[in-house]
């Protein structure tokens, strides 16, 4: 079966390769101009013209094969096997055009909300658009470190320079240290896949020996130990990004104290947990089924935490940060679940949360733009005083805990059967949190919106304007059309997923393995451990010298 | 013409000194405009020498060979392999830059330029010499101007006008003197420490020289039939490591090394950065690579467990520094570091890596020093707390600064993430946990660059830093954009390059294996 | 034995330069007597320009490589000695020029200063072709001789005066040992001709190794090397700069000739026996010199200091015992006589302008003339070894010499000493270049100095940057220890 469609086959143009260059180029010339009106204008244009080639994309992609699509292939460093190879399948489609989405609407929002110098904003805007889609879309593992990596600075300087907090310069030192110290990890992980990769090729005549292509690294088979590397060296890597708990405390000071573009990006487009199912998952199989109930205590620990502090928390940014590490939990359980509903449920997920949680953080900045505080206490009776922005966030609050009708819902849904499928304490620990996530956001809403007003500030609040007026419906629709009609996404997503997931059933973990686990439940282990820890479960070898890793 | 590129290269920086030596003090832009020439002429001679090259020949070439004294068997031997190109170009380079980086000093301008050249030429001196007895005759001859050019011209340390009793520099015991951080005590404190260095270097090479039984310095011919007594090669190769590592510098040899910097005028730091560091472990692999491949292959783990402390002393001891070129020059050693990982897993990659990482480190640093030069210009401080919100002065010259943190941490699109990839995975393989511990070091790395970057170019500014200008259009500019463009270019197509050097590196690796399997020391290391 | 007095033209010729000497020394005497008129830098250019003819003379010979021995083989004429006696005259001629200045100063005997010179030249070219005991001892004294008065030269002063007796009374008390050591070979052998010691010293008796033993002990006095140094800082203080320059150089060049003769030539072949003794001497010399001039406030003890340290180093050359040792040590000669005349020429200078030898009083020196700077710069990263100059070439050549014989050990020595040295004369570079001066104004530097300096300066930078010529000279100089050797 053909993995891989070019672009010439399907579209008349490099679409990938101008989604990544159209940003840049226009951070160029953005960088050129002197007034920043027309630079906003500008901006606007070119993120419009992203989303729509985005929406292109949507358009010309051939759902119902796995293959990547789109893809261009060009040697760059031929003597490292690294090359420029692009292109997109199932998996990433949604989340490239959420970027592009999401990015169009900051820039909206942004319109006159920055303080000076906008243009330096617009331009690391687009550069993180860039290095994002580049993300998304590389099939080369160095390409993808490329961008992973460059998407720091933007990152830092949109912090460091437009954060709205007092902290902001520490927050973005923080912020980018962390991912730094991660990334380097995942980099070594890599190399290990690609040394790998390089003694089997050495085995195979007419291959390149060295290649840092996923498509090939896909090829070499992986000794379980070296699995158990990369899986943890890689892992480290997309974990502090997701951020998944432990690694999350870059966050929430993060999303305080940078501008609200930073915090809809954060919580808007999921790249860790792409990451864990773009590479961990199909690169070594084995060791993620040794792992997985390992990531499941983490994620569903994360997903309870978070919950948690989020319900405690009185400011409204920071609860969102944790709400959105709570969600994060939530898809990384679907991840690990490991059956074609649970990660296509998780992959969904990943969209809608998206949505809901960059609608959410929209909601909390009109908020904060009309009271200049983030303390819930500071609210209250909103509705009567503003009853659109009251109306469309409820029901992007209501995606958010994800109530039928809303697209939350459909992927929640998927990922709780999926995670039943697993085992039914999974499922059963997920609902719980779903009922914790309704209990903070309904109170949040009711003490925002609800009640009679105190405050004279919030009797002076305007209603929508008209910018925030489209992005908010903008959200509202999508949340609705996801919500009762998700058919296009699962079709186009249903063929990458399945691809992953034979990969994951195919896989057998030798009995060499320290623990010997059943593919079919590999989540029994985990539990009798937890039950009795000094039982011998079945997965354990009967030798002694065979303990468990723990 | 072109056959005789090499002593093109080496001898136009020296063309220039006699040059000078007629141009009359009193017309400082001839004088300038003269050592810029002598800066580009081998610039613009090493660029043909990398893209006329032939990787896959390999070898030495573009030799050059003239009897120089048959007596004692020295021969003028010039010639240059992949391991060379990158460093030579690299230090013509930083030459014709640190010229226009150097653009301002008034104070004996003609002097300084001389003194300035005749380090350069040295320095290539040794990158192309093929006869242990002129590579280290240029060594030695590269240490001696950095006295004058960092007593005469370079800058005091924070506390040294507190000092009560300044005589106490010239004390006998200046090496255990560590009150002072006079330009003097770190000049005297350099160069004594890099001759001491030099002189063990010395001891190996006569050695060589009496037991090989040829009667001749000549590398090549020691290399095809020296024979030197086995028993001997392991002290041999010792000797020559530690000699030469003390300029790498190593740790704990490194300690001269940031005072040095912090001295030094900014093109001097540059230089010395840039290229004189790498000395070391150029010499290492030029003399005790190709002369004793199992001793090498015996003694490197050594080199892989200091490398380790290199790297984490000096990155922490960095991020803990007030003083701007404190910071960078630690930063240096501990870089330096990476280079010894590279060079110690032995395999061709890892060797790429490390000879490349050894390019990508002297432009990167060199803009670093050339920035922090600048900024000491404008404010005639190097104190990062005090410093601050200079950005809005300079935003040319902060943004340059971003270029080259970004370089030197190793972002990628820069030449020094190929380089450090190129290491992390050559030496995977062999040493698991010094790689984990260099990744973890590039984090560092970041943590003290962005912290001075920080406290010098954002946050609030003090106000008695108005009269500050950013760089001045041509002068000031150019050399920091040569930089930042070669850093970015080779970044981007390092293929040429990498040809190169590994048509060098491979019959070394080569000769090293077949002298036996690497053994890889159990344990941690 | 009845004694008989032949000289063909052929051994005329062989003693030509030193009769052309004392022609010339006699002409000088005569002139300064006989007409009181003529100014003295008259003489003192007559004089050079007669040793220049002598020294193209020598050269001539050298070329040639004229040789053959007079007076039953007590007088040897040789490359070697052909060398040495030209190394002499041209220290002597640049020492002349140095001096030009310096006796403006002076009051009285300027023209003896000249005569005075001479003598001593000629009777250290004389010790350059010493081949038995008894011309050993004649030639030492009679060329220690005009020494005893040179130092003690400025008449007023105290210093210069204390530094004659000293000198005389340490000349006098080596003279003794010379002599005993002499009679005790003497009486051990009945013969004082080295070539026949080069064939009978198979069984040493005790009475020939302490003759041998006092012999180099003398000799050890000329050369100033550690134990025998004692005199030579405050000789060198004490004695007229130029005095002290050409004390510094020519007589030790001269007993270096001797030194060789004797132990390479005549006990060459047991040097297992003596080769320690060379090394313990030439060790302790580098060391001590070196270590001691780091605490040194007056450049001309600083001087003698390193002279010291010098003469260890040339030592590992002759400590070498080979043809190749035999090759550094004159190389190492030559690169000596520059750098170091070169350095007293500075000093000369700039003692004419402040009156004063104190380190202090080259503070800033740079900035008053760059030229002496520089040039000082140049000759003191000679002595200390540093490339492209020609120290270094010295100093590798004594080691590769040395490591060719095993030496490691006085090698190791040799290159911590080059470290040590480095600090003291670099502290030097430090005050010339980097402290500011008391007083601002210029050195000027007159047209002999001139010369001086641009030879001594050129001399370094050929010998350092390409010194295949001079390598060969030496190479071709020592031609007889091929043979015996």
């Amino acid at each position: 079966m053909n993995l891989e469609l070019f672009w010439n086959e399907q579209i008349g143009f490099p679409i990938l390769t101008l989604l990544i260059f159209l940003p840049l180029a226009g951070a160029v010339s953005l960088w050129m101009r002197k007034d920043p009106r027309g630079a906003r204008v500008e901006a606007l244009v070119l993120s419009l013209v992203e989303l729509a080639l985005s929406l292109l994309l949507f358009v010309r992609f051939e759902s119902g094969v796995p293959a990547m699509q789109f893809v261009e292939h060009i040697s760059w460093i031929a003597p490292l096997g690294i090359g420029y190879h692009v292109g997109l399948d199932g998996i990433s489609l949604f989340l490239v055009i959420l970027t592009t989405l999401l990015t169009a609407l900051t820039v909206i929002y942004s319109w006159d909300r920055v303080r000076e110098p906008l243009r330096g904003y617009l331009i690391c805007l687009l550069i993180l658009e860039a290095t994002m889609i580049g993300v998304f879309i590389s099939l080369d593992l160095v390409l993808f470190f490329v961008f992973w990596e460059v998407m720091l600075i933007p990152m830092y300087f949109l912090i460091k320079t437009w954060g709205s907090g007092p902290e902001r310069d520490y927050a973005a030192l923080k912020y980018v240290v962390y991912n730094l110290t991660g990334s380097v990890l995942m980099l070594v992980g890599f190399i290990i896949l690609y040394l790998n990769y390089h003694d089997w090729a050495v085995t195979q005549p007419g291959r390149n020996p060295y290649s840092f292509s996923y498509l090939q690294l896909l090829l070499a088979p992986v000794p379980l130990e070296k699995q158990i590397w990369i899986f943890g060296l890689v892992f480290l890597g997309f974990a502090v990004k997701g951020p998944i708990v432990p690694f999350h405390t870059w966050l929430p000071s993060a999303m305080l104290q940078g501008p609200i573009a930073v915090s809809v990006m954060l919580s808007g487009v999921k790249l860790g947990s792409y990451g864990l199912l773009r590479f961990n998952l199909p690169l070594t199989p084995e060791a993620s089924l040794l792992a997985a109930p390992l990531m499941m205590a983490l994620a569903l620990f994360g997903l309870i935490y978070g919950a948690f502090i989020a319900l405690s928390q009185p400011n409204l940014m920071v609860m969102m940060a944790y709400a959105g590490i709570s969600h994060l939990g939530f898809v990384t359980v679907g991840l690990f679940a490991m059956n074609q509903v649970g990660i296509e449920g998780a992959l969904l997920q990943m969209v809608n949360l998206g949505i809901a949680g960059a609608g959410m953080i929209f909601v909390t900045a009109f908020l904060m733009d009309r009271r200049g505080s983030f303390d819930l206490n500071d609210y209250g009776g909103l509705a009567k005083q503003a009853p659109l922005l009251a109306t469309l966030s409820m029901i992007i609050v209501l995606a958010s805990l994800a109530l039928p009708g809303t697209n939350a819902f459909v992927g929640e849904f998927m990922i709780l059967v999926g995670a039943f499928k697993a085992h039914w304490a999974y499922a059963t620990i997920g609902v719980t949190a779903v009922i914790l996530a309704a209990a903070y956001l309904l109170w949040m809403y009711e003490r925002v919106m609800l009640g009679k007003i105190e405050t004279p500030a919030v009797a002076a609040m305007p209603d929508l304007n008209g910018r925030e007026a489209v992005i908010a419906f903008t959200m509202v629709a999508l949340i609705l059309w996801i919500g009762l009609y998700p058919a296009p996404l699962l079709s186009r997503m249903e063929p990458s997923v399945r691809a992953v997931v034979e990969r994951l059933e195919t896989a057998t973990v030798p009995s060499s393995a320290v623990v010997r686990i059943d593919p079919d439940n590999p989540h029994a282990y985990l539990l009798k451990m937890m039950a009795d820890p000094g039982a011998d479960p079945g997965g354990i070898g009967a030798n002694p010298s065979e303990r468990p890793v723990r | 013409m072109m056959d005789h590129i090499l002593s093109i290269i080496l001898f136009a920086p020296f063309a220039g000194v006699v040059a000078l030596f007629f141009i009359p003090n009193e017309k400082p832009l001839l004088v300038r405009t003269t050592a810029a020439i002598a800066g580009l002429i081998p610039t613009l001679a090493s660029f043909y020498l990398l893209y006329h090259y032939d990787s896959a020949a390999g070898g030495y070439q573009f030799t050059e060979q003239y009897v120089w004294s048959k007596d004692l068997g020295i021969s003028f031997f010039l010639g240059v392999d992949g391991i060379s190109i990158p460093l030579v170009l690299a230090s013509s380079i930083l030459l014709f830059t640190g010229v226009f980086i150097s653009w301002h000093i008034t104070d004996r301008a003609k002097e300084f330029y001389i003194f300035l050249l005749i380090l350069a030429a040295a320095t290539i001196g040794v990158y192309v010499s093929l006869d242990l007895f002129f590579l280290y005759f240029f060594y030695e001859m590269s240490v001696l101007p950095m006295y004058v050019l960092l007593g005469v011209w370079g800058s005091h340390t924070k506390g040294y006008l507190e000092m009560a009793n300044k005589e106490k520099r010239d004390s006998v015991g200046f090496i255990f003197n560590f009150a002072s951080n006079s330009k003097e005590y770190a000049a005297m404190k350099l160069t004594l420490f890099l001759s001491a260095g030099a002189v063990v270097a010395l001891i190996a090479i006569l050695i060589i020289y009496a037991t090989s039984g040829l009667h001749t310095f000549n590398l090549v011919e020691l290399q095809a039939h020296g024979r030197v007594p086995k028993y001997l090669h392991g002290i041999l190769f010792l000797l020559i490591f530690f000699g030469f590592a003390s300029i790498a510098p190593i740790w704990p040899l490194h300690s001269w090394s940031p005072v040095g910097h912090a001295a030094a005028p900014a093109a001097v730091s540059m230089l010395h950065a840039g290229v004189l560091m790498k000395l070391g472990h150029f010499s290492i692999i030029r003399v005790g690579y190709t002369l004793f491949p199992e001793a090498t292959r015996e003694w490197m783990p050594l080199a892989a467990v200091l490398c380790v402390f290199s790297i984490v002393y000096g990155g922490l001891v960095a991020y803990f520094q007030r003083d701007t070129k404190y910071v960078i020059g630690y930063s240096s050693s501990s870089h330096m570091g990476y280079v010894f990982l590279g060079m110690a897993a032995l395999n061709v990659m890892s060797m790429t890596g490390a000879v490349l990482y050894m390019f990508a480190h002297a432009l990167a640093t060199g803009m670093l020093f050339a920035i922090a030069g600048f900024v000491y210009d404008q404010t005639h401080t190097r104190d990062i707390p005090s410093l601050g919100g200079l950005s809005q002065k300079m935003p040319f010259i902060a943004g340059i600064f971003i270029v080259a943190v970004a370089a030197s941490f190793g972002l990628p699109l820069t030449v020094n993430f190929i380089g450090e990839l190129m290491i992390l995975v050559g030496s995977w393989n062999i040493y698991p946990v010094q790689t984990i511990i260099a990744v973890l070091g590039i984090g560092l790395t970041l943590a003290y660059l962005f912290r001075m970057m920080r406290g010098v170019f954002y946050g609030p500014m003090d106000p008695h830093y108005a009269h500050a200008r950013d760089a001045s259009p041509f002068v000031d500019r150019f050399p920091l954009l040569v930089l930042a463009a070669t850093s970015i270019y080779f970044g981007f197509f390092p293929t040429q390059f990498i040809d190169v050097i590994r048509a060098g590196v491979t019959p070394l690796i080569a000769a090293i294996q077949g002298a036996g399997p690497i053994t890889p020391v159990g344990g941690p290391f | 034995m009845p004694f008989t007095f032949t000289m063909t033209p052929a051994d005329v010729g062989l003693l030509m330069p030193e009769i052309l000497m004392t022609g010339l020394l006699s002409l000088i005497l005569f002139l300064d007597f006989l007409f009181p008129r003529i100014g003295k830098t008259a003489l003192a250019w007559l004089s050079i320009a007669g040793m220049g003819g002598i020294f193209l003379l020598l050269a001539g010979y050298f070329i040639e490589g004229r040789h053959g021995t007079l007076f039953r083989e007590m007088y040897i004429v040789d490359p070697m000695a052909i060398f040495f006696k030209a190394f002499i005259l041209g220290t002597t001629i640049l020492v002349f020029l140095s001096s030009i200045d310096y006796l403006k100063k002076v009051p009285v005997f300027r023209g003896e200063y000249y005569f005075l010179g001479l003598l001593g030249a000629l009777g250290m070219m004389l010790m350059a072709s010493v081949n038995d005991l008894l011309s050993l001892f004649i030639t030492v004294e009679f060329s220690t001789f005009a020494f005893y008065i040179l130092v003690a030269y400025l008449r007023d002063d105290a210093q210069s005066n204390e530094a004659g007796l000293k000198f005389f009374i340490l000349g006098v008390f080596a003279a003794g040992l010379l002599a005993f050591g002499i009679s005790l070979l003497y009486g051990e052998t009945g013969s004082i001709l080295f070539t026949d010691f080069a064939k009978m010293h198979a069984h040493p008796t005790p009475g020939m190794i302490i003759g041998f033993l006092l012999v180099f002990i003398a000799l050890g006095f000329k050369i100033g090397a550690v134990p025998f140094h004692a005199w030579v800082p405050d000789i060198y203080q004490g004695a007229p700069t130029p005095v002290t320059a050409f004390l510094s150089i020519a007589p030790k060049a001269a007993t270096f000739a001797i030194l060789l003769r004797i132990f390479m030539a005549t006990v060459g072949d047991i040097k297992g026996d003596w080769v320690w003794l060379i090394v313990a001497i030439s060790a302790i010399s580098m060391t001590y010199g070196n270590i001691v001039a780091i605490a040194q406030k007056n450049i001309k003890r600083l001087l003698a200091y390193s002279g010291i340290a010098q003469i260890g180093n040339i030592l590992i050359g002759l400590a070498a015992a080979s043809k190749m040792g035999g090759d550094s040590v004159l190389f190492y000669l030559l690169t000596y006589l520059f750098a170091n005349l070169g350095a007293f020429a500075v000093v000369i200078i700039v003692s004419n302008r402040t009156n004063s030898d104190e380190l202090e009083d080259y503070n800033g020196l740079s900035r008053r003339s760059p030229l002496l700077a520089f040039a000082l710069l140049i000759f003191f990263l000679s002595l200390a070894g540093v490339p492209p100059l020609a120290g270094f070439i010295g100093k590798l050549y004594v080691f590769a010499a040395a490591m060719n014989e095993g030496l490691v050990a006085l090698v190791v020595i040799g290159g911590i000493n080059i470290v040590i040295s480095m600090y003291y004369y670099l502290i030097v570079i430090k005050r010339v270049y980097i402290y500011l001066p008391k007083e601002n104004t210029p050195i000027p530097v007159s047209f002999p100095m001139r010369l001086v300096l641009f030879t001594t300066v050129g001399g370094v930078l050929l010998l350092g940057i390409y010194p295949k010529a001079f390598i060969e000279i030496s190479v071709a100089a020592t031609e007889l220890f091929a043979r015996m050797l």
